[in-house]
């Protein structure tokens, strides 16, 4: 029966943004979906190492922010391998 | 011919037969090593008394009959990433300028066993990142040898000896090689083992080594990997990816690809062109992070310390990596498993893929070893991938072609190497700067 159901009910794709339980939470107030990641990120760079570093670090963390945004966008589906550390399936 | 200019491969059948030792070997390679090291600055630390006392006991071995392995008696140098029990290793850092680890790295233990004697640890950008060597171009020396095995690629293209360890993180194995017109060959992830080797970012390291043959390469991984391979060179079916490639790469790079694919076709290869899939365009940004955030680990506490002593590009690089959110890794690493899904179903297509191995010939300068975003993508999950030297620039600079393939297909890929390497012919002595 439950088999059945397998076959029956349709997989359906579920994009990241909409699954509730985000970063915002998890993440001490990280939220990838907030554009305004960079500006976070900058924000604990001066609480961490103060602003002079802060301000030397700004072109290394602008990337990392990008890159950090760039990654948020890609549609994970809920089957895709959730550790994807290589040699895993030897 | 003098002895440093054989390939593994040559010299081995040489002690083999009786007509060459390990000792004159070496006194030949430290010869060489004497003669360039002042111009080219590749190696860090030389073990020559150790060194010497091995191939001794090596020429004795070989007078007796007893021969290890294809590696008896010959010099293989180490990229200073590597422990070596008793012998200094800096990993590039003024942080580990006094560091003599207790133990060897398992893969310097496995070539030890193996007959294979060490002359001494290569050069390497600090951490085997982005701080560059000293470490100059044997085809120029005002150009980069390329990183971070910067040394290991110099010393095998020069003649400094015939093979050297160096590791790859992003593409510190392919580029490095392709800039200094040997063969570097990075297996598959986790194929050799990386214990005792200092770790850069633990989930995309990878070791790899130099060699100026295709065999030669192949000799290596059997030995470092355990596992023999019996590559047959034929014609290959190549995948060619254009797209990301040939946007990004330097018109000189281009133009030397396509110039070798067209050889390649002509001789019997078959090329078909092949679409980069989709999660592609996530690759970069996703092996940014997973390398950011683990080099950022591996040094959280050494950097909280002492930060005052990482080099100017490694401090930045660990500083802005711990700020990144745990969900952003997470993320990056399960692309990564989409990616490498992805990378197998292309590499259904063809026996394997064919790009340039390095965006650019060897920078001019030292300041910067060269973009490894040719590379990155096989780094990031785990493919094998090797370079070929496929010809030389206008102004006389190495190229190489970049073949990826499938997890554990070494065998396959040292086969369509082997081919490719014997088409395209280039001249495997070593150089003279």
């Amino acid at each position: 029966m439950i088999l059945d159901l397998y076959r029956t009910i349709p997989m359906q794709r579920i994009p990241a943004s909409t699954i509730s339980i985000t970063g915002a939470d998890l993440d001490a107030g990280c939220n990838l979906e907030d554009p305004s990641i960079l500006e976070q990120m900058l924000r604990t760079a001066e609480e961490r190492y103060g602003p002079d570093e802060a301000e030397r670090l700004k072109p290394f963390i602008k990337k990392l922010a990008e890159a950090v945004w760039k990654v948020q966008g890609f549609e994970l589906e809920p089957g895709d391998d959730p550790s994807g550390d290589p040699g895993e399936d030897r | 011919m003098e002895p440093y200019e054989l390939t593994v491969a040559e010299a081995s059948q040489l002690i083999r037969e009786g007509k060459l030792t390990p000792v004159r070997l070496l006194e030949s390679i430290l010869e060489r090593i004497d003669a360039l090291e002042p111009t080219l600055e590749a190696w860090v630390t030389m073990d020559r008394e150790r060194a010497l006392s091995d191939a001794e006991a090596l020429t004795r071995e070989a007078q007796e009959g007893a021969l290890r392995s294809p590696v008896h008696g010959i010099p293989v140098g180490i990229k200073d990433i590597y422990f070596t029990q008793g012998l200094r290793t800096t990993m590039g850092s003024p942080l580990y300028a006094d560091h003599v680890p207790e133990y060897d790295a398992e893969t310097v233990t496995i070539l030890r066993d193996a007959g294979a004697v060490i002359p001494g640890k290569t050069e390497t950008t600090e951490f085997a990142a982005y701080d560059p060597a000293p470490t100059r171009n044997p085809w120029n020396t005002e150009h980069t040898p390329g990183g971070s095995s910067s040394g290991s690629a110099a010393a095998v293209s020069s003649g400094m000896c015939p093979a050297a360890l160096g590791s790859q993180t992003g593409g510190s194995v392919i580029r490095p090689a392709a800039f200094c017109g040997v063969v570097g060959l990075k297996p598959t992830y986790d194929l050799i083992s990386r214990r005792g080797v200092f770790p850069l970012a633990w989930s995309l390291d990878h070791v790899g080594f130099f060699t100026r043959t295709v065999e030669d390469a192949s000799i290596m991984l059997d030995v470092l990997s355990g596992v023999e391979h019996h590559p047959d060179p034929e014609p290959p079916k190549l995948g060619l990816l254009r797209g990301y490639y040939e946007k990004t790469a330097d018109e000189s790079v281009w133009e030397g690809l396509m110039d070798a694919a067209g050889r390649l076709e002509e001789a019997g290869a078959e090329v078909v062109e092949l679409q980069l899939p989709r999660s592609f365009e996530y690759v970069h940004p996703a092996h940014r992070i997973i390398f950011a955030a683990e080099a950022a680990s591996v040094h959280e506490e050494g950097f909280r310390k002492n930060p005052e002593s990482y080099k100017p590009k490694m401090r930045s690089q660990v500083a802005a990596g711990l700020l990144i959110p745990s969900r952003a890794y997470l993320r990056a690493k399960r692309i990564r498993g989409v990616f490498a899904m992805e990378a197998r179903d292309l590499l259904g297509e063809a026996d394997c893929l064919l790009t340039p191995s390095s965006v650019t010939p060897a920078l001019r300068g030292l300041e910067s070893t060269g973009d490894p975003a040719f590379n990155a993508p096989w780094s990031f999950c785990g493919f094998p991938a090797i370079t070929v030297p496929c010809g030389l620039t206008g102004d006389g600079l190495p190229l190489g072609l970049q073949l990826t393939g499938p997890p554990y297909g070494e065998e396959g890929l040292l086969s369509a190497a082997g081919w490719c390497e014997r088409i395209l012919d280039f001249p495997k002595g070593s150089r003279t700067p």
